[in-house]
């Protein structure tokens, strides 16, 4: 019998992780040509939001606070940023909101706007900060999985193995190997949460500019 | 509304589904499935029949435009993305990224005719008028490859912008077209000398550098005006293929992508993937008529008569 055992191999999947962590070329789930070594998504980085992205109507400010003391605007912006607000239910919001608006619905819509766009820009930095965290997190452990497993490979070639090292060794890689794969598959859905709020800025614009006209 | 009856094909990558505009009525009336992860989409020239790249399932469907039912496929490779086809109608080409490869389809016997080695991870891909040359886009290299077909030999390299994806001859074949993602410009190249003779950049006011990533370029029939789809830009760039100046940006939807001519050029369409809708541009006003809900992140589109 062998001093290494079947019990010390690393499990198939493990084993996979550590195989890619130990290739160069496949080190990390990283885009070609990204500018962002801590950027974990395959979509290219877009750090900010640019209101010109989603708007090419009437002159808008974005840095301008005006729509913060209008209520009924704060009222309307704090109902149609939340995702979990169907957004069919959301456009309906700015349809009547524009038809109630009389002679001033182009300034209304337009704080309405300036506003959805500074919550929604909010929400996304946030988010994006979280991916550039976890992305930073996510190497720091593929660094520490090479080194375990480098550690792993000198306990099992030494002249006198000592077995219950390796074992513990073999686990200790396993299970940050686990970690690391269980993480990357949550990464696919988070990094869509980016979109998904440019999204909603995207057609609530469009509903605006469709009640101006 | 169209004067004349026409009706899109749209790919959905994400639904697996190609969807079915009205352009009379302007609305999605029939969303049918197709094979995995569908791009590239294509009509025969005689309209009989659609080609849609199922690109995970390394094939490339014939769709029947009539029943709107998958009536076979074709040899196409793996991970077909996308093709050309020659402008007499016969043969198509397929870009394969995985194997590096050009299959060249004879599309009434359905038979491969050539397979033709490219560059590292072909992107995009066009067929010169004459049908003499090919040029496909790498990303790996930032190149674009020029191939002779009678020889299938690379006859030359341009050195093109960062993460190169469609390449488009103009209908006269004077120029060929490269449209960057990543270097954010289109690479305009003298396909008989080879060399890159203009380069046109994009601005956006308020939009940074690395917000415009072109994509779909396509022309007039007459060639005097382009237009170039800008991702996530959520812009269509018209541009003056005299003065390669940008005339105007046109706001359709988000991660705008390709687009497609009416066959009497009065609209043009454009996929955006984000939206998960269809703009219809009109093309002599240069005014967005309508956006038109489809399935999930379309990538092709192809227009013809009903």
């Amino acid at each position: 019998m062998s001093a290494v055992g079947q019990g010390d191999r690393l499990r198939p999947g493990a084993a996979l992780i550590v195989a890619m962590l130990l290739a160069p070329m496949l080190c990390f789930a990283q885009p070609r040509g990204a500018r962002d070594p801590d950027w974990p998504c395959q979509q290219i980085k877009v750090p900010e939001l640019s209101i010109a992205a989603v708007w090419s109507g009437p002159a808008v400010d974005p840095g301008d606070t005006a729509w913060k003391d209008n209520p009924a605007v704060v009222d309307l912006v704090q109902k149609l940023a939340p995702r979990r607000e169907p957004i069919e239910h959301a456009q309906t919001l700015v349809h009547d909101f524009a038809q109630h608006a009389g002679d001033q619905k182009q300034g209304q819509l337009l704080q309405v706007l300036v506003g959805l766009f500074d919550v929604l820009n909010q929400e996304r930095d946030s988010v994006m900060a979280g991916l550039d965290r976890f992305g930073g997190r996510q190497k720091q452990l593929a660094a520490q999985i090479r080194a375990d497993n480098e550690k792993l490979r000198a306990l099992q070639t030494d002249s006198t193995p000592d077995p219950t090292a390796v074992q513990q060794m073999t686990q200790q890689v396993t299970w940050e190997a686990e970690v690391f794969q269980d993480r990357r598959q949550a990464l696919s859905y988070a990094c869509d949460v980016p979109g998904k709020i440019e999204q909603r800025l995207f057609t609530l614009a469009r509903q605006i500019q469709q009640e101006l006209g | 509304m169209p004067a004349a009856a026409y009706l899109a094909y749209v790919t959905n990558e994400r639904d697996d589904s190609m969807s079915v505009i009205d352009l009379d009525q302007m609305k999605t009336v029939a969303t049918v499935p197709v094979g995995q992860r569908p791009r590239g989409i294509t009509m025969t020239k005689d309209g009989g029949e659609i080609l849609i790249c199922a690109s995970d399932d390394d094939t490339i469907q014939i769709v029947d435009p009539k029943s709107l039912r998958v009536v076979g496929d074709l040899p196409s490779g793996p991970d077909p993305e996308t093709f050309a086809l020659h402008v007499s109608g016969n043969p198509l080409y397929v870009s394969n990224e995985d194997d590096n490869l050009v299959t060249v389809i004879d599309v009434p016997t359905r038979k491969m005719l050539a397979q033709i080695p490219t560059g590292v991870e072909p992107e995009g891909m066009a067929v010169s008028p004459d049908g003499k040359t090919i040029v496909n886009t790498s990303e790996t290299t930032n190149m674009a490859h020029f191939f002779d077909f009678a020889t299938r030999k690379m006859v030359a390299s341009v050195l093109v912008g960062a993460r190169p994806r469609i390449a488009q001859f103009k209908h006269d074949g004077a120029e060929v077209w490269v449209s960057s993602e990543l270097g954010g410009k289109v690479s305009v190249i003298d396909p008989e000398k080879h060399v890159v003779t203009h380069e046109i950049q994009f601005s956006v006011q308020g939009l940074r550098a690395e917000g415009i990533q072109p994509v779909g370029i396509r022309f007039t029939p007459d060639d005097a005006t382009a237009f170039v789809a800008l991702g996530p830009a959520n812009r269509v760039a018209v541009i003056d293929t005299k003065t390669y100046t940008v005339k105007k940006y046109l706001l359709v939807g988000q991660r705008v992508w390709q687009m497609a001519f009416t066959p009497d050029s009065k609209y043009l369409l454009s996929t955006n993937g984000l939206s998960n809708d269809v703009s219809v541009i009109d093309v002599a006003a240069l005014n967005v008529v309508k956006s038109i809900p489809v399935g999930r992140l379309p990538w092709g589109v192809v227009v013809a008569p009903k």
